[in-house]
């Protein structure tokens, strides 16, 4: 970027988006620099493909402001400096590979030549397939082809890893690190802790519409390496179980009760030095939804709700 | 693409090739919608084949009419190509996601919107040459050049207003309700049209109902050009002003339509 160094990539500053009365995003802030590698990183129905949709001026902020280098998104001539892959998006059957491509690459002022994007997709033998003929791991790397060929300023990749298999995840994964290398901007979203780690330098996790951390991989594994802590107890309530210090959070399930801590080590020990009658202990690593459940604080609020049930 | 925008985009220091390539896209795009018409078996058999192919039924069992069955299936072909085609393809690529994908792009839905029209007004060329040249080579047709220009000119202008109505449908609702309501209002308003059958051998309602039909209007227009006896005792502008008139309602709604797809999808 010779031009603008100091403008951001991509800046929301407060900005609030309600579908109806459903409210997807509640006051998110931040700032994507030239050349930063950011993963959105959070569960499905957290926001993140509401977050790109405004950045690219698909969708309109309710509140707050969305700026793409330094202007408003719903601008059509910034698009040639973006490149996008979209979830829920899809591309005419009837047309081959090779045409797609070459009509993205088209859209941009210097684009790859179409033949090097359809390699670098790893579509060399499908270029002149069409797309009805292709599978949808095939499709998802048109898509990544598509995102690529003009040379984009800075990459757009709403989930570009749904829908593969492990090899072909790890293959993206080292296509995305080229671009990394290129000191490409780039923002993707991703349900999958490992996938952030492994492409982005800082991640955003989202939850329920709010930043809940904004850091480096290593900030963000600190806070989610928790566990599970399941057993039976008769003589113990929800609160009681609250009333301790590493409990990040508890709810019913099954009648039993289900802790999630860092220190689970910590807690029976607590529980055992009071006299606490558990059967049925298992200790088990939580996935990354008990995590963002925890860090929210929704953890209580999500256990009042199953004890009414 | 209006703006021819030569500025050079400062890039990052990669290795890849780029084709310096400053080609405008919206050439390519209309090829690409071209291609999309032309692999689609349906629109290429229902939109281009079927005027022809009732010529052939129709012209053949009732050769003393075969001039007015021809201007019938003219109006049928600009009909069907600008309604149903042009519908049921707007729906489809909504339901697609096709047009969310090009709103990432530098593509604007008004250039959009309108190279799938031209797209549409050559393929109802297509439609119309492949009946004229049949119709000829048939030996039942006998018309002048000038017939054959003024009739493909005529009919090319009568699918603006029914293109208009083709927009309402494709921004309506779902892909479903359109496909379905496409083909059924197609068949209706045709055969309500008197655009397969004469009109004066059908029913006294729908002879009554047919002169509110915008394809009446085209199938009018047709029938005045050749001299055939389906005409009505309204000159040839009268017919044409109803279809401004319809063109105006349609204009409006798909405004509606577009705004309240857009209000529900990208605002």
């Amino acid at each position: 970027m010779v031009t603008g160094a100091a403008i951001p990539a991509v800046e929301l500053d407060h900005v609030t988006k309600n579908y109806g009365s459903v409210q997807a995003l509640k006051s998110i802030s931040l700032t994507i620099e030239p050349g930063e590698v950011v993963a959105v990183l959070g569960p499905n129905g957290a926001g993140k493909s509401t977050t790109i949709a405004l950045m690219l001026g698909m969708r309109r902020p309710s509140s707050g402001s969305v700026m793409l280098f330094g202007e408003n998104p719903r601008l059509a001539n910034h698009r040639k400096r973006i490149g996008v892959m979209l979830q829920e998006s899809g591309v005419p059957e009837t047309l081959k590979v090779r045409e797609l491509v070459e009509l993205f690459g088209r859209f941009h002022d210097s684009p790859m030549v179409t033949q090097e994007a359809i390699k670098i997709a790893g579509l060399e033998e499908k270029a002149n397939t069409r797309l009805s003929r292709l599978s949808g791991g095939q499709k998802q790397r048109v898509y990544f082809a598509l995102a690529l060929v003009g040379n984009p300023d800075v990459l757009f990749l709403d989930e570009p890893t749904t829908g593969l298999d492990v090899e072909a995840r790890r293959n993206f994964w080292d296509q995305i690190n080229i671009q990394v290398a290129r000191s490409k901007t780039i923002l993707l979203t991703t349900h999958n802790l490992e996938e952030a780690d492994a492409l982005a330098k800082r991640i955003i996790v989202i939850n329920q519409g709010e930043i809940i951390i904004d850091g480096t991989s290593d900030e963000i594994k600190g806070h989610v390496g928790g566990k599970h802590v399941r057993f039976h107890a008769a003589n113990l309530s929800i609160e009681d179980l609250q009333a301790i210090a590493e409990v990040q959070s508890v709810r019913l399930v099954n009648k039993k009760f289900e802790i999630y801590t860092k220190q689970p080590e910590a807690i029976l020990t607590t529980l055992f030095k009071d006299g606490a009658d558990l059967s049925d202990l298992e200790v088990e690593g939580a996935g990354l939804e008990e995590a963002f459940l925890a860090l929210t604080g929704n953890g209580h609020h999500y256990a009042a709700e199953e004890q009414a049930v | 693409m209006t703006t021819t925008s030569v500025s050079q985009e400062p890039e990052t220091g990669g290795a890849t090739t780029t084709t310096g390539r400053k080609a405008a896209p919206w050439g390519y795009f209309f090829y690409c919608e071209l291609m999309k018409i032309l692999r689609n078996p349906p629109a290429v058999l229902f939109g281009i084949g079927f005027p022809t192919m009732f010529f052939l039924i129709f012209g053949n069992t009732f050769p003393l009419a075969a001039t007015s069955t021809l201007a019938g299936l003219a109006a049928y072909g600009a009909f069907v190509v600008s309604f149903q085609t042009f519908s049921m393809s707007l729906a489809n690529e909504r339901a697609l996601g096709w047009n969310k994908l090009l709103r990432s792009t530098p593509m604007t839905p008004a250039l959009y919107l309108g190279t799938k029209f031209l797209v549409i007004i050559i393929t109802g060329i297509l439609s119309l040459l492949l009946l004229f040249v049949v119709a000829d080579l048939n030996g039942k047709v006998h018309l002048s050049l000038t017939i054959w220009a003024e009739l493909l000119g005529m009919m090319v202008v009568g699918m603006i207003p029914l293109s208009l109505t083709g927009i309402f449908l494709g921004f309506i609702g779902s892909a479903n309700l359109t496909n379905v309501l496409a083909t059924l209002l197609g068949l209706l308003f045709s055969f309500g049209s008197g655009l397969f059958v004469p009109l004066s051998i059908m029913p006294s309602a729908v002879q009554n109902v047919a002169p509110y039909l915008p394809t009446y209007q085209l199938g009018q227009l047709a029938w005045i050009i050749v001299g055939s006896s389906y005409q009505d005792s309204h000159p040839l502008w009268v017919h044409l002003l109803v279809l401004v008139g319809y063109a105006v309602v349609f204009a409006v709604l798909s405004v509606w339509a577009y705004i309240r797809d857009e209000n529900k999808n990208f605002a």
